[in-house]
């Protein structure tokens, strides 16, 4: 069997997995990609480097290509080894592909890639997993995101702090940031798909569903809101424009 | 039109001071005195309060304020905050227990942060590894609080105008 890739590019092959599980790998492996020694691709089937599995793991033979498994929490139950709980966290899915990772690239030769056939294609869906807010949508922080979400770009902390105050709606987050409008879909995705975010329907219809902090799906682009209050241009402007930070 | 205030808190040593010097278009009054509190590594310490000022035109101006440190001048932290539009809280992490400081402070402004434009810089990360900023700000998420948290080394003017970018930024929201 061949090589599936040379090993500063690994592959992390997916199977078994809603699209809310997915949607959280690639951001995860997105915003965490600083943390990790190879570039990661998130693949649907072929030879991998590394399994994810959205269901219970047969046990594995010593040459069998590394695991991890995602379950659902159930009380009372020990979590397994080299296993993720449902919903998935940033943090755990990193230590656990970081260690994956240190084993594979200490590895020599490199593990034999196994090749599995997907019961869930991803193909050509991957690029396209993060969802995008219904129009109108309003979004708050749940908490202040980690430090790789926000040094993934220099926008994303000044975004996150106009998000932890109060519930935006994404044209209101361009207009009083400053940021492009495109940069604050691709943000607010990520920490949605990181259940970081708290959405709430527009106000159109938001007498029929809940505020959520899953993500809601739009099947086409986001046109554009109306507008709400005001932006306090006048002391905050100035005060702005006197320190030197307009943007 | 009232001025905007900002109030700069936290741990003694975490560069209260210095972060005001950092911005004032003035020099910054100080009530420094040499400190006599052994359990503190610096020469001298703010006893009263440390105050700048931005100048933005139209005669009105940012005011910025400095709390002093120490807990005993706790006291001092409500007369200080009186009106202020925003809150900078900072931490020193190279003290003994950063996370329990971090803790105690928003202990002590618990009450005044729901309707404040708060933003936390976490100093002096440089030497040492732990607590993260990412453990701050999981102790933050814990007391269900969500502001700003992030890394700062207030000798750095921009580090400073970054606090106070995101100290405006929620204000902006909240107006």
């Amino acid at each position: 069997m061949q090589n599936p890739s040379s090993p500063s590019r690994l592959k992390l092959l997916a199977q078994h997995l809603s699209e809310n599980d997915l949607a959280r790998i690639a951001a995860f492996l997105r915003v965490g990609c600083s943390r990790l020694q190879c570039s990661w691709e998130l693949v649907g089937d072929g030879p991998a480097h590394l399994l994810l599995c959205g269901r219970d793991l047969p046990r594995a033979a010593p040459d069998a290509m590394p695991s991890l498994s995602v379950t659902d929490a159930q009380p009372g139950r020990p979590v397994g080894r080299n296993a993720l709980v449902r919903p998935l966290q940033y943090d755990a899915f990193m230590d656990a592909l970081c260690a994956l990772e240190g084993r594979l690239l200490g590895k020599a030769p490199a593990p034999a890639a196994l090749t599995y056939i997907t019961a869930q294609p991803l193909g050509e869906t991957t690029p396209a997993l993060l969802p995008s807010l219904l129009p109108g949508a309003r979004c708050r922080l749940l908490r202040w995101p980690p430090s790789a979400v926000l040094q993934a770009h220099r926008h994303h902390r000044t975004l996150a702090s106009f998000l932890s105050s109060r519930h935006l709606d994404l044209d209101e987050l361009a207009r009083l940031s400053n940021v492009e409008r495109s940069l604050c879909d691709e943000f607010a995705a990520t920490l949605v798909s990181l259940g970081f975010l708290d959405v709430q329907p527009s106000s159109a219809s938001s007498s029929t569903a809940p505020s959520t902090s899953l993500p809601t799906f739009s099947p086409a682009p986001s046109p554009a809101a109306p507008r709400r209050a005001p932006v306090p241009t006048g002391l905050i402007t100035r005060i702005r424009r006197s320190l030197g930070l307009g943007r | 039109m009232k001025d905007f205030k900002i109030v700069f808190t936290g741990t003694p040593g975490a560069g209260k001071t210095t972060a005001i010097a950092a911005l004032s278009d003035t020099p910054p009054v100080t009530t420094e005195v040499r400190n006599s509190d052994a359990r503190l590594d610096k020469a001298h310490t703010t006893v009263g309060l440390d105050f700048g000022q931005v100048d933005i035109g139209d005669g009105q101006c940012v005011r910025l304020f400095g709390t002093p440190g120490q807990a005993r001048f706790e006291f001092m932290w409500r007369i200080v905050a009186t009106d202020a539009a925003g809150l900078v809280l900072l931490i020193d992490n190279s003290r003994p227990d950063p996370l329990a400081d971090f803790a105690a402070y928003l202990d002590a402004w618990r009450d005044l942060l729901p309707n404040m434009s708060c933003v936390a810089g976490i100093g002096r990360t440089e030497g040492r590894a732990r607590p993260t900023v990412d453990d701050h700000a999981d102790l933050l998420a814990s007391r269900g609080l969500v502001f700003p948290v992030v890394a700062v080394d207030v000798r750095r003017r921009d580090d400073v105008l970054m606090l106070v970018d995101m100290v405006l930024a929620l204000a902006q929201t909240r107006a």
